[in-house]
């Protein structure tokens, strides 16, 4: 048996060119998808994971002139944005009164394409995957361990759980400690140097 | 599968990205957002004219800016007489 293919991104630190014109293209996809899949009316999109989508591109293109530092993005093999967060430091306090830091997604959306439930080609798999493990990292690199902090809905709750994420009592709140993160960067690390043999 | 170790098999892996994968299509989280705001972004981002809107943001964002940048020159004003003044004091105290 083979390990299954990985989908490589490249990560992004801030707003450069190519990410203004990743959230054009989605922009312009969105209406495209609406036409085609909603009958032109977004209203028929209404408590679907795209309009989640759509809402939060609206959102990242608000925090582009005031904090443009805490973007972080993925760039597939095409050159398309294939997913994008917002991300600032935190602090996480634990039941047992320790106080750790980490970093907070504050806000994440993949692509409009891999939000959809039909298949497109522009979709390449494992985006938000891939960036989540480069915030990982980059949490490593800050010292705070590779801990991080997300604010989830329901729907999204199994994505980070399976990464590693455990929820906060029903709040919301899910956190990655170190030693999941450590076992997340394993699996990848495990699943790329196997794609490449 | 997010306990990871040496043991676990290709079959084991694969389950797990695929599983991922398939997540993938809900990816999309942050802050709690009430349903109005939420409608309000998306008729924001399909409004024909949403560039006019973050003109208009990118406008008020400016103002913002240019009356910290005011602030702050105020404030190097401030702490340079300050500065200043502290040094004078201890120069007559001297000649004193």
């Amino acid at each position: 048996m083979h390990f299954m293919t990985i989908n490589e991104f490249r990560y992004v630190i801030g707003v450069q060119e190519e990410i203004l014109l990743g959230l054009q293209l989605w922009q312009a996809k969105i209406t495209e998808y609406i036409n085609l899949y909603y009958q032109g009316d977004i209203e028929n999109a209404k408590n679907t994971i795209f309009y989640g989508c759509v809402s939060k591109t609206r959102e990242l293109y608000s925090y582009l002139l005031s904090r443009p530092e805490d973007y972080r993005s993925a760039i597939d093999d095409q050159g398309l944005l294939a997913c994008a967060c917002i991300i600032q430091p935190t602090d996480i306090y634990l039941d047992n009164g320790e106080v750790l830091q980490g970093l907070e997604i504050e806000h994440l959306t993949n692509s409009p394409w891999n939000t959809l439930l039909y298949p497109q080609p522009e979709t390449r798999k494992g985006s938000a995957t891939s960036l989540v493990e480069e915030l990982v990292k980059e949490s490593q690199a800050l010292g705070f361990n590779g801990i991080l902090k997300a604010v989830t809905v329901p729907s999204v709750r199994e994505f980070y759980k399976n990464i590693g994420f455990v929820e906060d009592n029903g709040t919301g709140w899910m956190t990655l400690i170190s030693d999941a993160a450590e076992r997340f960067l394993n699996i990848q690390q495990e699943r790329r140097r196997n794609n490449h043999e | 599968m997010s306990n990871y170790n040496k043991t676990e098999s290709i079959e084991d892996i694969n389950k797990w990205q695929e599983k991922q994968y398939e997540l993938e299509k809900y990816a999309v989280s942050g802050r709690g957002m009430t349903q109005e705001r939420m409608d309000k972004n998306v008729k924001e981002l399909l409004d024909p004219n949403f560039n006019h809107i973050l003109l208009e943001e990118a406008k008020v964002h400016k103002q913002k800016l240019l009356k910290n940048l005011e602030w702050t020159e105020k404030r190097i004003q401030y702490l340079t007489n300050q500065i200043e003044e502290e040094a004078n004091n201890k120069t007559s105290e001297n000649l004193s």
